[in-house]
Protein backbone atom coordinates (compact mmCIF):
# COMPACT_ATOMS: atom_id res chain seq x y z
CA UNK A 1 0.00 0.00 0.00
CA UNK A 2 2.14 2.75 -1.45
CA UNK A 3 0.31 4.61 -4.11
CA UNK A 4 -2.10 7.69 -3.06
CA UNK A 5 -5.28 6.12 -3.64
CA UNK A 6 -4.12 3.07 -0.73
CA UNK A 7 -3.29 6.10 1.18
CA UNK A 8 -6.52 7.78 0.82
CA UNK A 9 -8.17 4.24 1.89
CA UNK A 10 -5.69 4.11 4.41
CA UNK A 11 -6.39 7.71 5.74
CA UNK A 12 -10.31 7.25 5.63
CA UNK A 13 -9.40 3.96 8.08
CA UNK A 14 -7.22 5.28 10.17
CA UNK A 15 -9.29 8.33 11.29
CA UNK A 16 -11.99 5.88 13.11
CA UNK A 17 -10.50 3.64 14.48
CA UNK A 18 -7.90 5.98 16.06
CA UNK A 19 -11.09 7.40 17.37
CA UNK A 20 -11.74 4.59 18.73
CA UNK A 21 -9.31 4.39 20.98
CA UNK A 22 -7.90 7.04 23.56
CA UNK A 23 -4.19 6.41 22.21
CA UNK A 24 -2.07 4.24 20.42
CA UNK A 25 1.12 3.04 19.91
CA UNK A 26 2.77 3.67 16.44
CA UNK A 27 4.10 0.12 16.43
CA UNK A 28 0.63 -0.79 16.97
CA UNK A 29 -1.05 1.03 14.39
CA UNK A 30 1.69 0.35 11.58
CA UNK A 31 0.89 -3.64 12.69
CA UNK A 32 -2.77 -3.38 12.82
CA UNK A 33 -2.54 -1.47 8.98
CA UNK A 34 -0.05 -4.05 7.56
CA UNK A 35 2.42 -0.92 6.72
CA UNK A 36 5.94 -0.01 8.06
CA UNK A 37 5.69 2.61 10.90
CA UNK A 38 7.20 5.28 8.47
CA UNK A 39 4.01 5.01 6.92
CA UNK A 40 2.13 5.73 9.40
CA UNK A 41 3.98 9.00 10.28
CA UNK A 42 3.51 9.83 6.66
CA UNK A 43 0.02 9.43 6.96
CA UNK A 44 -0.51 11.45 10.11
CA UNK A 45 1.51 14.26 8.42
CA UNK A 46 -1.50 14.46 5.54
CA UNK A 47 -4.07 14.16 8.31
CA UNK A 48 -2.62 17.10 10.28
CA UNK A 49 -3.66 19.33 7.74
CA UNK A 50 -7.27 17.67 6.97
CA UNK A 51 -10.07 19.03 8.89
CA UNK A 52 -13.81 20.72 7.59
CA UNK A 53 -14.05 23.41 5.51
CA UNK A 54 -12.63 26.63 6.45
CA UNK A 55 -9.57 24.77 7.75
CA UNK A 56 -8.88 27.17 10.32
CA UNK A 57 -7.51 25.91 13.27
CA UNK A 58 -10.48 24.90 15.22
CA UNK A 59 -11.37 22.98 11.90
CA UNK A 60 -8.69 20.81 11.31
CA UNK A 61 -8.05 17.44 12.40
CA UNK A 62 -5.70 17.50 15.72
CA UNK A 63 -2.55 14.92 15.81
CA UNK A 64 -0.49 15.47 19.30
CA UNK A 65 2.68 15.19 17.53
CA UNK A 66 4.56 16.05 20.75
CA UNK A 67 3.51 12.33 21.96
CA UNK A 68 3.78 10.63 18.58
CA UNK A 69 7.67 11.90 18.14
CA UNK A 70 8.27 11.58 22.26
CA UNK A 71 6.92 8.56 23.28
CA UNK A 72 5.94 7.01 19.98
CA UNK A 73 2.28 7.55 20.79
CA UNK A 74 -0.60 8.28 18.50
CA UNK A 75 -3.65 10.88 19.84
CA UNK A 76 -6.11 11.96 17.22
CA UNK A 77 -8.67 14.64 18.39
CA UNK A 78 -11.35 16.95 16.28
CA UNK A 79 -12.77 14.19 13.91
CA UNK A 80 -15.88 13.24 15.51
CA UNK A 81 -17.39 13.63 11.83
CA UNK A 82 -15.63 10.70 10.73
CA UNK A 83 -16.15 8.52 14.04
CA UNK A 84 -17.53 5.23 11.54
CA UNK A 85 -15.02 3.23 9.59
CA UNK A 86 -16.07 3.18 5.84
CA UNK A 87 -18.64 0.87 4.59
CA UNK A 88 -17.78 -2.21 2.09
CA UNK A 89 -18.41 -1.29 -1.41
CA UNK A 90 -21.25 -3.62 -3.06
CA UNK A 91 -18.40 -5.42 -4.94
CA UNK A 92 -16.25 -6.16 -2.20
CA UNK A 93 -19.33 -6.97 -0.16
CA UNK A 94 -20.32 -9.62 -2.68
CA UNK A 95 -17.04 -10.86 -3.36
CA UNK A 96 -16.05 -11.26 0.54
CA UNK A 97 -19.42 -13.51 0.74
CA UNK A 98 -18.81 -15.46 -2.03
CA UNK A 99 -15.51 -16.28 -0.25
CA UNK A 100 -16.80 -16.53 3.14
CA UNK A 101 -19.44 -19.18 1.11
CA UNK A 102 -16.28 -21.47 -0.35
CA UNK A 103 -14.96 -21.26 2.63
CA UNK A 104 -17.63 -22.63 4.70
CA UNK A 105 -18.30 -25.24 1.50
CA UNK A 106 -14.97 -26.63 1.28
CA UNK A 107 -14.22 -26.45 5.66
CA UNK A 108 -14.52 -28.57 8.05
CA UNK A 109 -17.28 -29.07 10.90
CA UNK A 110 -15.17 -26.63 13.63
CA UNK A 111 -15.10 -23.74 10.70
CA UNK A 112 -18.72 -23.56 9.79
CA UNK A 113 -20.15 -21.66 12.20
CA UNK A 114 -17.33 -19.26 12.66
CA UNK A 115 -17.89 -18.46 8.52
CA UNK A 116 -21.96 -18.67 9.08
CA UNK A 117 -21.54 -15.89 11.93
CA UNK A 118 -19.69 -13.67 10.14
CA UNK A 119 -21.82 -14.39 6.99
CA UNK A 120 -24.85 -13.45 9.14
CA UNK A 121 -23.18 -10.13 10.05
CA UNK A 122 -21.75 -9.57 6.61
CA UNK A 123 -25.24 -10.52 4.48
CA UNK A 124 -27.16 -7.55 7.04
CA UNK A 125 -24.74 -5.10 6.70
CA UNK A 126 -24.31 -4.98 3.32
CA UNK A 127 -28.47 -5.40 2.47
CA UNK A 128 -29.10 -4.93 -1.24
CA UNK A 129 -25.20 -4.24 -1.77
CA UNK A 130 -24.74 -8.58 -1.86
CA UNK A 131 -27.32 -9.09 -4.44
CA UNK A 132 -24.15 -9.72 -6.80
CA UNK A 133 -22.81 -12.40 -4.70
CA UNK A 134 -26.74 -14.14 -4.84
CA UNK A 135 -25.76 -14.61 -8.50
CA UNK A 136 -22.68 -16.27 -8.28
CA UNK A 137 -22.94 -20.63 -7.43
CA UNK A 138 -20.45 -21.83 -5.47
CA UNK A 139 -18.93 -25.22 -6.55
CA UNK A 140 -15.84 -26.44 -4.37
CA UNK A 141 -13.92 -29.17 -6.30
CA UNK A 142 -14.90 -32.92 -5.86
CA UNK A 143 -10.82 -33.22 -4.55
CA UNK A 144 -11.70 -30.43 -1.34
CA UNK A 145 -14.50 -32.47 -0.11
CA UNK A 146 -12.93 -36.01 -0.63
CA UNK A 147 -10.16 -34.39 1.88
CA UNK A 148 -12.73 -33.23 4.27
CA UNK A 149 -11.85 -35.81 6.26
CA UNK A 150 -8.54 -36.05 6.28
CA UNK A 151 -8.77 -32.29 6.84
CA UNK A 152 -10.63 -32.91 10.71
CA UNK A 153 -8.26 -35.40 11.29
CA UNK A 154 -5.72 -32.94 10.81
CA UNK A 155 -7.17 -30.34 12.37
CA UNK A 156 -7.37 -32.68 15.52
CA UNK A 157 -4.01 -34.03 15.35
CA UNK A 158 -2.84 -30.12 15.10
CA UNK A 159 -5.20 -28.94 18.18
CA UNK A 160 -4.07 -32.60 20.59
CA UNK A 161 -0.59 -31.87 19.35
CA UNK A 162 0.07 -35.61 18.30
CA UNK A 163 2.35 -37.01 15.07
CA UNK A 164 0.53 -38.33 11.79
CA UNK A 165 1.87 -41.03 9.93
CA UNK A 166 0.92 -39.97 6.42
CA UNK A 167 0.82 -42.14 3.41
CA UNK A 168 1.92 -40.37 0.60
CA UNK A 169 2.21 -40.10 -3.05
CA UNK A 170 5.45 -38.65 -4.36
CA UNK A 171 4.49 -37.89 -7.97
CA UNK A 172 8.32 -36.76 -9.01
CA UNK A 173 8.99 -40.69 -8.10
CA UNK A 174 6.01 -42.36 -8.82
CA UNK A 175 6.06 -43.53 -5.15
CA UNK A 176 4.08 -44.25 -2.55
CA UNK A 177 6.02 -43.11 1.02
CA UNK A 178 5.25 -43.86 4.47
CA UNK A 179 6.52 -41.40 7.09
CA UNK A 180 6.07 -39.47 10.36
CA UNK A 181 5.42 -36.12 10.82
CA UNK A 182 4.68 -33.62 13.23
CA UNK A 183 1.85 -31.22 11.92
CA UNK A 184 2.77 -27.41 11.93
CA UNK A 185 -0.26 -25.60 10.29
CA UNK A 186 -2.64 -26.33 7.17
CA UNK A 187 -2.83 -24.35 4.55
CA UNK A 188 -5.11 -23.60 1.79
CA UNK A 189 -3.39 -21.57 -1.42
CA UNK A 190 -3.36 -21.69 -4.99
CA UNK A 191 -6.29 -23.91 -5.15
CA UNK A 192 -4.97 -26.97 -3.10
CA UNK A 193 -5.06 -27.88 0.74
CA UNK A 194 -1.55 -28.43 2.41
CA UNK A 195 -0.31 -30.18 5.63
CA UNK A 196 2.96 -27.75 7.01
CA UNK A 197 4.92 -29.90 8.79
CA UNK A 198 7.93 -31.25 10.36
CA UNK A 199 8.78 -34.78 8.34
CA UNK A 200 10.89 -37.06 10.42
CA UNK A 201 11.64 -39.42 7.29
CA UNK A 202 13.45 -35.59 5.45
CA UNK A 203 14.02 -34.36 8.77
CA UNK A 204 13.29 -31.09 7.43
CA UNK A 205 10.19 -28.93 6.90
CA UNK A 206 7.81 -30.26 4.17
CA UNK A 207 4.87 -29.49 2.96
CA UNK A 208 2.19 -32.19 2.33
CA UNK A 209 -1.04 -31.90 -0.35
CA UNK A 210 -3.77 -33.41 0.94
CA UNK A 211 -5.47 -34.67 -2.15
CA UNK A 212 -2.00 -36.63 -2.42
CA UNK A 213 -2.74 -38.52 0.58
CA UNK A 214 -4.37 -41.92 0.88
CA UNK A 215 -4.32 -41.72 5.04
CA UNK A 216 -2.96 -39.93 7.72
CA UNK A 217 -3.20 -41.56 11.18
CA UNK A 218 -3.40 -39.90 14.47
CA UNK A 219 -0.74 -41.66 16.81
CA UNK A 220 -0.57 -41.28 20.61
CA UNK A 221 2.95 -40.17 20.28
CA UNK A 222 2.96 -36.10 21.33
CA UNK A 223 4.44 -34.15 18.51
CA UNK A 224 7.97 -32.78 19.06
CA UNK A 225 7.77 -28.88 19.66
CA UNK A 226 10.09 -26.94 16.61
CA UNK A 227 9.84 -23.01 18.01
CA UNK A 228 12.42 -22.48 15.45
CA UNK A 229 9.87 -22.94 12.70
CA UNK A 230 8.31 -19.37 11.93
CA UNK A 231 5.06 -19.37 10.34
CA UNK A 232 5.64 -20.04 6.41
CA UNK A 233 5.13 -16.78 4.23
CA UNK A 234 3.30 -17.70 1.55
CA UNK A 235 3.67 -14.25 0.09
CA UNK A 236 6.04 -15.31 -3.15
CA UNK A 237 3.85 -18.29 -3.11
CA UNK A 238 3.81 -21.58 -1.68
CA UNK A 239 7.44 -23.23 -2.86
CA UNK A 240 10.08 -21.64 -0.90
CA UNK A 241 13.19 -21.90 -1.88
CA UNK A 242 15.73 -23.35 0.36
CA UNK A 243 19.74 -22.10 0.82
CA UNK A 244 20.07 -25.55 1.08
CA UNK A 245 18.34 -26.58 -2.06
CA UNK A 246 20.57 -27.10 -5.51
CA UNK A 247 20.96 -23.62 -7.74
CA UNK A 248 20.99 -24.26 -11.26
CA UNK A 249 21.47 -22.61 -14.30
CA UNK A 250 19.12 -22.97 -16.98
CA UNK A 251 19.89 -21.55 -20.57
CA UNK A 252 16.23 -20.80 -21.81
CA UNK A 253 15.66 -20.80 -25.81
CA UNK A 254 13.41 -17.91 -26.33
CA UNK A 255 10.20 -20.25 -26.65
CA UNK A 256 10.79 -21.63 -22.93
CA UNK A 257 11.47 -18.11 -21.93
CA UNK A 258 8.00 -18.66 -19.92
CA UNK A 259 9.79 -20.48 -17.31
CA UNK A 260 11.54 -17.53 -15.59
CA UNK A 261 8.09 -15.62 -14.90
CA UNK A 262 6.62 -19.22 -13.89
CA UNK A 263 9.11 -20.09 -11.20
CA UNK A 264 10.28 -18.70 -8.61
CA UNK A 265 13.76 -17.89 -10.00
CA UNK A 266 16.80 -15.80 -8.09
CA UNK A 267 18.75 -14.22 -11.14
CA UNK A 268 17.58 -13.38 -14.81
CA UNK A 269 19.84 -12.84 -17.31
CA UNK A 270 19.43 -11.87 -20.91
CA UNK A 271 21.52 -14.42 -23.52
CA UNK A 272 22.43 -14.46 -27.49
CA UNK A 273 19.62 -15.01 -29.91
CA UNK A 274 16.56 -13.75 -27.12
CA UNK A 275 17.70 -16.69 -24.98
CA UNK A 276 17.44 -16.38 -20.98
CA UNK A 277 19.68 -17.63 -18.62
CA UNK A 278 18.13 -18.26 -14.97
CA UNK A 279 18.91 -19.63 -11.87
CA UNK A 280 16.68 -21.03 -9.46
CA UNK A 281 16.86 -23.09 -6.57
CA UNK A 282 15.96 -27.28 -7.18
CA UNK A 283 14.71 -29.01 -3.98
CA UNK A 284 13.82 -31.83 -6.17
CA UNK A 285 15.91 -33.41 -8.82
CA UNK A 286 13.18 -34.89 -10.66
CA UNK A 287 11.20 -32.03 -10.84
CA UNK A 288 13.95 -30.17 -12.57
CA UNK A 289 14.10 -33.39 -14.91
CA UNK A 290 10.52 -33.35 -15.60
CA UNK A 291 10.61 -29.69 -16.43
CA UNK A 292 13.38 -29.65 -18.91
CA UNK A 293 12.25 -32.87 -20.55
CA UNK A 294 8.82 -31.64 -20.98
CA UNK A 295 11.09 -28.54 -22.30
CA UNK A 296 11.76 -30.55 -25.35
CA UNK A 297 15.21 -29.15 -25.74
CA UNK A 298 14.04 -25.61 -25.21
CA UNK A 299 16.35 -25.53 -22.31
CA UNK A 300 19.90 -26.76 -21.56
CA UNK A 301 21.05 -27.48 -17.72
CA UNK A 302 24.54 -25.74 -17.86
CA UNK A 303 25.03 -26.07 -14.07
CA UNK A 304 25.63 -28.24 -11.80
CA UNK A 305 27.17 -30.80 -14.68
CA UNK A 306 25.80 -34.02 -13.05
CA UNK A 307 21.83 -32.32 -13.13
CA UNK A 308 22.41 -32.03 -16.84
CA UNK A 309 23.82 -35.05 -17.12
CA UNK A 310 21.16 -36.91 -15.60
CA UNK A 311 18.31 -34.80 -17.42
CA UNK A 312 20.40 -36.15 -20.72
CA UNK A 313 20.21 -39.61 -19.56
CA UNK A 314 16.87 -40.10 -18.86
CA UNK A 315 16.17 -38.64 -22.51
CA UNK A 316 18.34 -41.29 -23.52
CA UNK A 317 16.69 -43.89 -21.51
CA UNK A 318 13.02 -42.75 -22.84
CA UNK A 319 14.35 -42.81 -26.47
CA UNK A 320 15.65 -46.81 -25.83
CA UNK A 321 11.90 -47.70 -25.45
CA UNK A 322 11.57 -45.87 -29.09
CA UNK A 323 14.77 -48.04 -30.45
CA UNK A 324 12.78 -51.45 -29.16
CA UNK A 325 9.67 -50.32 -31.03
CA UNK A 326 11.75 -50.10 -34.11
CA UNK A 327 11.22 -46.29 -34.09
CA UNK A 328 14.24 -44.35 -35.22
CA UNK B 1 0.17 -33.28 -25.87
CA UNK B 2 3.89 -33.56 -26.48
CA UNK B 3 4.93 -31.53 -23.53
CA UNK B 4 3.10 -33.86 -21.25
CA UNK B 5 4.36 -37.13 -22.76
CA UNK B 6 7.29 -35.84 -22.11
CA UNK B 7 7.41 -34.77 -18.62
CA UNK B 8 7.32 -38.56 -18.27
CA UNK B 9 9.96 -39.88 -19.42
CA UNK B 10 10.31 -43.40 -19.85
CA UNK B 11 7.37 -44.02 -18.30
CA UNK B 12 5.01 -43.15 -21.01
CA UNK B 13 5.42 -44.26 -24.61
CA UNK B 14 3.91 -43.05 -27.62
CA UNK B 15 2.55 -45.87 -29.80
CA UNK B 16 0.31 -43.77 -32.34
CA UNK B 17 -0.46 -41.76 -33.71
CA UNK B 18 3.13 -41.42 -35.89
CA UNK B 19 2.74 -38.25 -36.07
CA UNK B 20 3.10 -37.16 -32.19
CA UNK B 21 5.51 -40.20 -31.88
CA UNK B 22 8.04 -38.37 -33.89
CA UNK B 23 7.69 -35.36 -32.24
CA UNK B 24 8.51 -36.81 -28.87
CA UNK B 25 11.74 -38.82 -30.47
CA UNK B 26 12.55 -35.75 -31.85
CA UNK B 27 12.35 -33.56 -28.69
CA UNK B 28 14.14 -36.81 -26.37
CA UNK B 29 16.28 -36.45 -28.82
CA UNK B 30 17.36 -32.61 -28.55
CA UNK B 31 16.91 -32.96 -24.92
CA UNK B 32 19.66 -35.90 -25.24
CA UNK B 33 21.80 -33.00 -26.29
CA UNK B 34 20.75 -30.38 -25.00
CA UNK B 35 19.88 -31.48 -21.35
CA UNK B 36 23.92 -32.27 -21.05
CA UNK B 37 26.07 -29.64 -20.19
CA UNK B 38 29.03 -28.36 -22.10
Amino acid sequence: MSGARDQVARLLALVPYLQARDEVSLDQAAADFGVKPAQIVKDLNVLWFCGLPGLGMGDLIDIDMDALEGEGVIRLSNADYLARPLRLGSSEASALIVALRTLRDGGDEAVRPVVDRALGKLEAAAGEGAALAAQVDVQVPESETATAGLRRDLGSALRERRQVELEYYVPARDETTTRVVDPLQLITAEGHTYLDAWCHTAEDRRLFRLDRMSSAQVLETVAEDHPDLPPRDLAEGIFSASPHDTLATLLLAPQARWVAEYYPVERVEEADGGALRVWLRVGDREWLTRLVLRLGGAARVEDPPDLGDAVASAAAIALRNYSTLGVH
Amino acid sequence: MAEEILGFGADVVVEAPDELRRLVVDRLRAVAVEGATR
